[in-house]
């Protein structure tokens, strides 16, 4: 480390070649920007109470100014100012700076410099002519004996106030920096000297580096980090001074600014640790080089704290001191010095510490570990996790939150190896079997354990992970209360990173809760398509048909939108595994029904119709389909939306042999051929009107409305004749119908007689009125046919009427009701011819 | 000048020389209670002057035309003291009614400039106040309390020679802080009235300030503001008057930069004026100091010289006196073999005068004991730079 020299006097010949104040020698290697600072520096008054013209046996007791600093450059100059008194010309106040400039961060403490045997105080010789000045190596220079810590610790010894003191004045320092306000320290030269090397030493060598200081300061203006004055300077340290413009201390008159109080921080530990045990505290500096640090600031409090911790001083830590410690710890910890921060992590006494603060340490570990990516940092990483987690795995389980968290970590940082790091963290699965029995571990635990086993097996490809008994092992453990569905999902959960895994834990778990196809859906709805069916077909050929069963229904059941989900499963089964569709399709329809408001379920029928789906189903689920779809399907011909399902709907029908009740699309056909007035009856028309009673009565209505008449008015025959009337008719709608087929009957026509009405009366006068579905009185209502009948043929002539009579007499004559006729008939003949001769 | 012309025309700040104007001017806070109105550190006056002391708040100038005090914002109080825009130092109380006159005492190093001022202001307070019907007072304490501690002190109690002056490239050096002084002229009449007035600064610079081009930058740049220029020189620096001293333990070592000095000004100054050529319009006084020593030589300055004599300055400026003596150093100079240095002050000057004088009466050189102080014509370069500014009439006696 080489320093560069400056010399600075008042001296008849210097580098500027004219006396007077200037620099007499330098090393080659200042720039000129740097001469000029540190002539800016040198200065120096002596202090007002000595005397003007002191005589050499008072000159070596004024104060010196020893001032440390860095210059504009970065580079740092420690310059003594030493008095000399009478210049060249003979006139006072003459002073000798010698500078030395610092090629290099310096390797002790500034003030170790000051009993360097190279200082300079006067010119050797005035009118020697100036030469440049050698470069000094100070490398193997040693600290001022004076300044030791231990000469320190003596000194802080010798009045009992001085510790305090001590803790004031680093207190000032670190508030002093942020307000901007220097410490100003007024003793006697000597112990001003003391003081500084008190301060400075306390702070680690860089933080120490970033304080200036003086040990001798006459202007109030521009002053050091850290000053010394004396008695007689332009220092007033009235209140303004000690309030605002500085930290005072006042050692002469005792007086001192107010410091913001604090403890157990960096100023107390540091001025406890001088007092009593400097080793400690040059420990405490080896400790902080670690760092990357240079600021006075309160992150020394955190190392401070750190060291104390790990130095297994203090045994616990706060958790709000660990995190900060740690965080400074991880911000500024030297890259190469981060093994021996790691080591030192791994001898701390961490079992007594919160869980928060432990969880603190342990993941600086491993971040730590993860930064220099050394082999042997990373077992200590992965062996702190271990303990930390084994102490709260198996000792009842208290945050075991934080545990994950570091785990989390563990795996994030130390990513580069899984396999490695799995075959590491394995072995605490072969040992928890010994703490499984007793059932004290929690389900957290168990949980946490069982998922990152199974990683770990698959992480090291290992066959049959899902039946391995470590994974088995802690399944059991867990399985006692296989009725918490949520539970059970997480079981499932952890299996869920592999089909095979998955399916095995399905297989175990079988029959040990009927929620688990629930939460095998609930784990398979958030798996790709091809994983579900990986696992479907594992379990379908493992004969699980009731999980399978139970899963599809839970899917089906349990979706916001079943529709949707039903037909996803649709298309993924169908033609993936079209066995276990066809035996799972009716339930789920089933399910989807009950799950589905009616509107919306029939409407998918309808759908389900056209894609042809009802084909797949079982016969019985397609039937009840089918009479769902029939429910949609209007018999009126204009509704043209019911057209092409009913189309539809027929074609279903005749190819599965599905009878439909009514069958509406045959009487919508009907009904359009009454329309088109072709009222052609069949065999199979006088069939299908029987539907019609299964219609609305709305529709019922409105169908006999239309049909009746027009299929009655083309049929001659009295048997058809019945057959329609008889189909037709039904008790709900009868008193409608009667009132349909009366304005039938009674309606005038062009011929007053004709075959449909003899149709009509054939079958009147035949039928049983106690099997007529037609009246509930039927005799009444017969009656009331025939009376009709018998006015409307009393209408004929004779001869007409007679004949009719004749034909009919032939085929009805033994029945009764053939004699009431014809005596009703006579009667109504007379009664006419008798009303004419009344009123003839 | 009363106090509404002072807004219309721009004045020098004595601190550093800049031009501005009162409307610019920002004030100190006057509150002494710190609680309600704490100090806090300048950064501009850090920045100009590396000065990072706490002091009260600046308030910022007021709106209003012709405003003589400010509010401050924090603590509502007035404050009439101004503050330089540019450099935030205090400006003296009474800038914009009076005059500022800056007076420069330039010289080599061990011309005795220091000990030309601490002589000059002590004679003007005690002796010539009274005779030319003048009152200087300084404007604030740091200037009362450098004078007197620096300047008065070593010289008329303590009997010793003032240290060396330190360089003033070290900014927050008290060096680089003018004296600053309120000079009265009273009227004659039954309530002695001011009839002119006028802000003198002084300068004491060190020699070595003179030596550099970047030191002439930092520390001299008020001598090309300056209104009037005292050069000192050093008789005793002449090889013609050193050879003819016996004991040359009464001479000051040699530095042979009399001439020089002159050069490195006349440089300065038109480096500071941007103006490379053409005489310099600044008055210069050239006053050899020590002429008591030199006047102890034999045959050097004839005993029939009017140099020799006490001028009396009653009512105003002896220009008679003056003419006479500047006169007779042209002559001397020219006798001791400096006919050069006469012609390169012609050259480069307007308006010069040559003064002789001497601050302390003796030589202290061998002992730097001053036994006792006895000023010759100290008085008279500065007298003169006041009357070429119009501010001393001429005697009227001869």
């Amino acid at each position: 480390m080489k320093s560069l020299q400056v010399h600075y006097t008042s001296c008849r010949r210097g580098l500027s070649g004219r006396p007077g104040y200037q620099i007499r020698g330098l090393t080659p290697g200042i720039e000129p920007a740097e001469e000029m600072e540190i002539e800016r520096r040198c200065s120096y008054r002596p202090p007002r109470s000595s005397p003007p013209e002191p005589d050499p046996e008072t000159l070596p007791l004024l104060p010196r100014d020893f001032r440390f600093g860095d210059l504009s450059s970065g580079r740092p100059a420690l310059t003594l100012t030493t008095y000399v008194g009478r210049d060249y010309s003979g006139r006072w106040g003459n002073f000798f700076s010698h500078t030395l400039v610092f090629t290099d961060e310096p390797t002790l403490w500034p003030i170790d410099y000051y009993e360097w045997e190279g200082w300079k105080s006067r010119l050797d010789d005035e009118d020697a002519e100036p030469e440049s000045l050698p470069a000094i190596d100070l490398k193997t220079e040693q600290a001022a004996e004076s300044f030791t810590l231990q000469e320190l610790k003596e000194f802080l010894g010798e009045e009992p106030d001085r510790v305090r003191w001590l803790e004031l004045m680093l207190r000032a320092v670190f508030a002093g920096r942020e307000e901007k306000r220097p410490l100003v320290i007024r003793d006697t030269p000597v112990q001003g000297l003391y003081w500084l090397a008190c301060i400075h030493k306390a702070f680690p060598l860089p933080q120490a580096l970033s304080l200036s200081f003086s040990s001798y300061q006459f202007e109030a203006r521009k002053c050091s980090d850290l000053n010394v004055t004396t008695a007689a300077t332009a220092f007033r340290l009235d209140r303004d001074e000690r309030e605002y413009r500085f930290y005072v201390f006042d050692l002469l008159s005792g007086e001192a600014s107010e410091v913001p109080s604090g403890t157990d921080d960096f100023p107390a530990l540091a001025s406890r640790w001088m007092s009593e045990e400097p080793a400690y505290l040059e420990r405490f500096h080896a400790f902080a080089r670690s760092f990357d640090h240079r600021d006075v600031d309160h992150d020394l409090t955190h190392a401070a704290r750190l060291f104390d911790f790990l130095e297994g001083r203090r045994t616990t830590l706060s958790e709000t001191a660990m995190v900060d410690a740690l965080a400074f710890a991880e911000r500024s910890a030297a890259p190469d010095r981060l093994g021996g921060l790691l080591e030192s992590c791994c001898r701390a006494p961490g079992a007594d510490l919160e869980t928060p603060a432990e969880l603190a340490l342990v993941i600086f570990m491993i971040k730590t570990a993860g930064r220099t990516a050394h082999p042997e940092h990373r077992r200590y990483a992965v062996a702190a996790w271990r303990d930390c987690f084994e102490r709260r795995a198996w000792g009842g389980g208290d945050d075991f939150q934080a545990v994950r968290l570091a785990f989390r970590q563990l795996e994030n940082r130390l990513v580069s190896n899984p396999r490695k790091l799995a075959g590491e963290l394995l072995p605490i699965s072969d040992s928890s079997d010994g703490h499984l029995g007793g059932g004290q571990v929690p389900e957290e635990v168990l949980l946490f354990l069982l998922d990152r086993t199974v990683a770990w097996l698959t992480e090291l490809a290992l066959p049959r992970v899902g039946r391995d008994v470590r994974v088995t092992r802690l399944i059991e453990a867990l399985s006692v209360r296989a009725d918490d569905p949520q539970l059970l999902g997480k079981i499932l959960d952890a299996g869920a990173r592999n089909p095979g895994v998955l399916a095995d834990f399905c297989t175990f778990l079988d029959g040990a809760s009927p929620l688990l196809g629930a939460c095998l859906a609930e784990r398979l709805r958030r798996q790709p398509d091809d994983f579900a069916l990986d696992v479907r077909q594992r379990l379908e050929s493992r004969s699980h048909r009731q999980l399978l069963m139970a899963e599809a229904l839970a899917i089906v059941g349990e979706s916001e939108d079943p529709i949707v989900t039903f037909e996803a499963y649709h298309r993924q089964m169908a033609t993936r595994m079209p066995a276990t569709w066809r035996r799972q399709v009716g339930e789920l329809v089933e399910a989807l029904h009950r799950s589905v408001p009616e509107q919306y379920f029939c409407h998918q029928a309808l759908i389900w119709l056209h894609e042809e789906l009802l084909a797949e189903v079982p016969r019985q689920v397609a039937t009840w389909l089918a009479g769902l779809i029939n429910r949609q399907i209007s018999i009126d011909p204009e509704a043209a939306a019911s057209e092409r399902h009913a189309g539809r709907l027929r074609q279903l029908g005749e190819r599965l042999g599905i009878e439909l009740m009514p069958d509406r699309p045959a009487l919508r056909a009907f009904l359009a051929r009454v329309r088109a007035s072709e009222p052609v009856l069949s065999s199979c028309d006088c069939e299908l009107l029987s539907h019609a009673r299964r219609l609305t009565p709305e529709e019922y209505e409105s169908f006999v409305a239309e049909v009746l008449p027009a299929v009655l008015e083309s049929i001659s025959d009295h048997e058809e004749h019945g057959q329609v009337v008889t189909n037709l008719a039904c008790s709900e709608g009868r008193d409608r119908f009667q009132g349909i087929y009366h304005e039938w009957l009674a309606k005038k026509r062009k011929e007053p007689w004709d075959e449909s009405r003899e149709a009509a009366l054939g079958f009147w006068l035949r039928c049983d009125p106690d099997s007529s579905a037609v009246t509930h009185d039927p005799g009444a209502f017969r009656r009331q046919v025939l009376d009709t009948l018998a006015q409307q043929l009393c209408r004929l002539k004779r001869e007409s009427w007679a004949g009719l009579v004749q034909r009919l007499n032939a085929r009805v004559a033994s029945l009764a009701t053939w004699q009431q006729f014809r005596e009703n008939l006579e009667h109504q003949r007379k009664r006419g011819l008798g009303r004419l001769f009344r009123r003839a | 000048m009363n106090a509404l012309t002072g807004h219309f025309r721009s004045h020098v700040c004595p601190y550093c020389f800049e031009d501005f104007l009162l409307s610019d001017t920002p004030y100190r806070c006057a509150n002494p209670d710190v609680r309600r109105c704490p100090p806090e550190v300048d950064a501009l006056r850090e920045a100009v002057w590396e000065d990072d002391t706490r002091r009260p708040r600046v308030v910022r100038p007021p709106v209003r035309l012709f405003a003589e005090a400010a509010r401050c914002e924090t603590c509502s109080t007035v404050s009439r003291q101004r503050l330089c825009p540019h450099c935030h130092m205090e400006l003296p109380l009474g800038l914009g009614r009076r005059r500022s006159l800056v007076f420069a005492v330039i010289g080599a190093k061990e011309s005795g400039k220091s000990h030309y001022l601490a002589v000059l202001i002590t004679e003007l307070r005690k002796r010539l106040c009274a005779d030319l019907d003048l009152g200087l007072d300084a404007v604030n304490d740091e200037t009362r309390e450098r004078f007197r501690n620096e300047f008065y002190r070593p010289v008329y109690e303590e009997g010793r020679t003032i240290v060396a002056t330190q360089t003033g490239r070290r900014l927050q050096n008290s060096v680089r802080q003018p004296l600053i002084y309120d000079l009265n002229l009273f009227g004659s009449g039954r309530h002695r009235r001011i009839r002119r007035s006028a802000t003198l600064v002084f300068f004491d610079t060190a020699g070595e300030d003179l030596d550099r081009e970047e030191s002439i930058r930092i520390a001299n740049r008020y001598v090309c503001r300056a209104d009037g220029i005292i050069v000192l020189l050093d008789p005793l620096q002449l090889p013609y008057v050193r050879r003819r001293f016996r004991d040359p333990r009464l001479l000051p070592s040699e530095t042979g930069e009399t001439s020089e000095i002159l050069s490195r000004i006349v440089r300065l100054i038109r480096k500071g004026r941007r103006r490379q050529t053409g005489r310099v319009p600044i008055p210069l006084a050239v006053a050899f100091s020590k002429f008591d020593a030199v006047g102890s030589v034999d045959g050097l300055v004839g005993p029939q010289l009017q140099l020799h004599s006490h001028p009396s300055h009653d009512g105003g400026f002896n220009v008679a006196d003056y003419e006479a003596v500047n006169d007779e150093m042209q002559s001397l100079i020219a006798s001791w073999g400096s006919a050069d240095l006469i012609q390169q002050i012609k050259g480069s000057f307007t308006t010069f005068g040559f003064f002789g004088l001497s601050a302390l009466g003796c030589n202290p050189h061998r002992n730097k004991r001053i036994p006792h102080v006895i000023p010759k014509r100290v008085e008279d370069p500065f007298l003169w730079l006041l009357y070429r500014h119009g501010f001393l009439k001429k005697s009227k006696t001869r």
